[in-house]
């Protein structure tokens, strides 16, 4: 090991070789700084567990998923993991998808920014639906739960509608009513919005490379509504799509 | 806006401060720079790059909105250079991107190791960590600067560093490895007053400005390309001194400014503070306390 190493070991596990008030410094600069990180990834989460957990939980993240990036910006993608083992949110196991939602959410604001490539709807009408593909914004994020996230994120997210999306997260919590969303960005700040089966298919089904002629046949099939007329300048608007494509 | 050329041409120091999340919206607020009076004018802004790396999103806008009204230097603060593992690429690939974009007037990063390896899991330690001034050190700081240096086609300056433990194998002397690599790779030196002070503190049994004036003698005045300026939180004697940038500049930080622009010259100056953040305001009358300093050091050369 050389002594670079040996140091970095040091101030990750606390070893003593080192002058103790120095490196005392330096681990409480690690700590500092990846509590700082995650207080900015998982907003909603320190909301939800409080100051003292929330280092906690980070400390114990340092132990098993070292920085290395150099970017705290994208650290901490396991934080999720590290919570559902955590035996004080046991009980509240909605936590960890909201852990998912906040990095979603913190992941989606660094996407790089896209917009629809408008001269390519013209296929639409000159194409058959059956020779059509529709391109997805990669940068869309699908999540399902068995909580309602959305209600559970909005009541600590925004402060307008906070008692509204309380009591409407109590009452589906009560009722055992999850949700499907969906995590986009129109421009800069990135929205979630629930989604339904045949809207979540479609997508699916898309993002799997199917033709829009088949896709809006299989959702048919499967006796799910879904009208491409509606949604179209739906995800227009919400820079859900990328471009069509002939096949 | 003059240019931080015509600064230069006209034996005037240009004064930034570092641009930090609370104050992003005051920064491209319309009015500074237009109806402001003379005390609340910067010349540039300082961004950690890092902040700044995401593809995308309000934070690219950002950047690229500030790059239009300001000249911007980048900081790093990640870079690593002295690191003895490699720097990862992805994070070379995001500086060079952020680099392109704003298309900086200065580019910087710290004499420090922040890459290595925990039991073969390549680690980011997320902090300056101090290096020893060897010929070793030396020459793989060196390869790291020339690599970055040609990929962004930048000229680096090198940041002296605030360190709380001495690596036992420094042979060198610091002002002679920070020189010796600005000789091998043609990098220049940001020099920071406030970590003098704090290592005069945290090492040495010399006066504080003493040590730091001692240290500046030692540096070869066409090598000094930006000069910060920061305050620390005081401690108790026999305690380490934290380089938190968390205080207004301290009467030895001015003093010491003060004699590093008779020795250096019209250098940038940055106030550099990151906690405890004042207001706006507040932070643009340190800037122009360093205009004051400066304009009364350059009008007696």
């Amino acid at each position: 090991m050389n002594d670079q190493q040996q140091l970095v070991n040091a101030i990750f596990n606390t070893s003593s070789e080192f002058e103790e008030k120095g490196l005392a410094i330096y681990q409480r600069n690690l700590q500092a700084n990846a509590v700082r990180a995650l207080q900015i990834s998982y907003p909603t989460v320190l909301k939800l567990i409080g100051d003292d957990l929330f280092a906690y939980a980070t400390k114990q993240l340092l132990k098993v998923d070292f920085p290395n990036s150099g970017d705290w910006g994208l650290w901490g993608r396991n934080f999720p993991d590290l919570l559902s083992n955590l035996p004080a949110l046991q009980e509240y196991p909605s936590v960890i998808d909201i852990a998912r939602l906040d990095f979603l959410m913190h992941m989606q604001g660094r996407e790089k920014d896209t917009a629809v490539d408008m001269a390519s709807m013209t296929l639409l009408a000159e194409c058959e639906l059956d020779q059509l593909r529709l391109i997805l914004n990669p940068a869309i994020r699908i999540l399902e739960s068995d909580y309602p996230v959305i209600e559970i994120y909005q009541a600590n997210t925004q402060s307008d509608y906070a008692e509204t999306s309380l009591h409407k997260a109590q009452q589906k919590l009560a009722n055992n009513i999850g949700q499907k969303c969906l995590i986009y960005r129109p421009q800069y700040k990135p929205l979630i919005r629930e989604i339904d089966s045949a809207e979540l298919n479609w997508l699916q089904l898309m993002q799997q490379g199917s033709s829009i002629g088949k896709a809006l046949d299989t959702l048919l099939i499967q006796d799910q509504k879904f009208s491409l007329e509606t949604w179209l300048p739906l995800a227009i608007q919400q820079n859900l799509i990328f471009s069509l494509k002939k096949m | 806006m003059k240019t931080i050329g015509e600064f230069k041409s006209e034996n005037k120091v240009a004064i930034g401060v570092g641009l930090r999340h609370p104050h992003y919206a005051d920064v491209l607020a319309p009015s500074l720079n237009i109806e402001a009076s003379d005390s609340m004018q910067i010349d540039f802004v300082e961004v950690h790059s890092e902040n700044f790396f995401a593809q995308g999103g309000a934070s690219r806008a950002l950047i690229k909105e500030v790059a239009e009204k300001y000249p911007v230097s980048l900081h790093s603060t990640a870079l690593g250079l002295g690191s003895k593992a490699s720097i990862a690429g992805g994070y070379l690939e995001s500086l060079s991107e952020l680099a392109n974009i704003v298309n900086p007037f200065l580019m910087s990063d710290h004499a420090a190791f922040s890459w290595s390896e925990i039991e073969g899991e390549s680690v980011h330690a997320g902090d300056l960590l101090p290096i020893a001034f060897n010929e070793k050190n030396l020459k793989n700081m060196a390869n790291n600067i020339d690599a970055v240096q040609q990929l962004t086609g930048k000229r680096l300056l090198i940041e002296n560093l605030s360190a709380y433990l001495q690596p036992k194998d420094s042979i060198l002397i610091e002002t002679d490895f920070l020189v010796a690599l600005t000789e091998l790779t043609q990098c220049g030196l940001l020099i920071d007053l406030n970590n003098l002070v704090v290592n005069a503190n945290n090492f040495s049994d010399i006066p504080a400005l003493e040590y730091a004036k001692d240290w500046l003698q030692k540096i070869p005045a066409h090598v000094v390309g930006e000069i910060h300026l920061a305050g620390f939180t005081p401690v108790a004697e026999g305690e380490l001194a934290i380089d938190d940038h968390s205080q207004p500049i301290s009467d030895h930080g001015w003093q010491l400014y003060e004699f590093a622009l008779q020795r250096f010259g019209a250098v940038p100056t940055l106030i550099e503070w990151d906690n405890n953040l004042p207001s706006w305001q507040e932070l643009l009358l340190e800037a122009h306390k360093a205009r004051i300093v400066s304009e009364l050091v350059m009008n007696n050369e």
